[in-house]
């Protein structure tokens, strides 16, 4: 399954720099306007506005995985205008 | 506990969805100055206060080049995010993420044997302009 959450990083408190959280004890995201990309429980990229970005190669990531990101991602932001992964290692690059 | 390498690192620049192929990456120092606080009473050693402000650090990758990706722009502000590696049976990476720019780009060498490979200076702001200063965050389990 592919899905979008929160982006990891947790907010801090501008004055005593203390972690923070809500109400229901989650982490307060420290950029509401990022999203983390999962794939089957594992964190593999992420979203904004500007598009997604996989932090795995390119052989790496299926098509349907790519489409469902993208579609996920028209959905949050209105668009995807990009989609970015890493460049195949040397040895499997065609 | 969440010791680890640094193998499985990875660097993104969201604006322009960007994945680094990093090959090493010095994610740089944070420094804060002194304040010398001696005076002609002060015995024994020059005494110091912290200053206020510290240096937010310049990360510097060494990647493989990309043929294929868009040309790296200096000076546009940019979110960089960090990603480390899992340790143990962490759920969520760790993650450094803050807001600044590309200052200093050296575009590859063209060498027969070896890879082409360039290196990108990023500065973190600080947080200037409603930013994001460098932060932290630890994996969680």
């Amino acid at each position: 399954m592919v899905e979008l959450k929160a982006h990891p990083a947790q907010a801090r408190h501008p004055v005593t720099n203390v972690a923070l959280f809500d109400d229901d004890g989650n982490p307060r995201p420290l950029r509401p306007d990022l999203r983390s990309i999962w794939w089957d429980s594992v964190m593999v990229g992420y979203a904004s506005k500007a598009g997604a970005v996989f932090i795995l190669e390119v052989s790496d990531v299926p098509d349907w995985v790519r489409d469902e990101v993208e579609e996920l991602v028209s959905a949050e932001f209105g668009e995807c205008p990009k989609i970015s992964m890493l460049i195949d290692s040397p040895e499997v690059a065609e | 506990m969440g010791i680890n390498t640094g193998l499985g690192t990875t660097g993104v620049f969201t604006t322009q969805s960007l994945s680094l192929k990093i090959v090493s990456m010095d994610i740089g120092n944070q420094t804060l100055p002194t304040v010398n606080v001696s005076t002609l009473a002060t015995t024994n050693y020059e005494q110091y206060i912290p200053g206020d402000l510290s240096e937010s650090g310049q990360v510097t990758f060494e990647c493989q080049f990309d043929s294929e990706a868009d040309q790296i722009v200096l000076g546009v502000v940019d979110t960089l995010t960090i990603t480390l590696p899992l340790a143990g049976t962490g759920a969520t990476n760790a993650t450094w993420v803050g807001t600044g720019f590309i200052t200093d780009y050296k575009p590859p060498g063209f060498v027969k044997n070896e890879l082409q490979s360039h290196t990108i200076t990023f500065q973190f702001d600080g947080g200037a302009n409603g930013g994001t200063a460098p932060t932290f965050t630890k994996q969680t389990t």
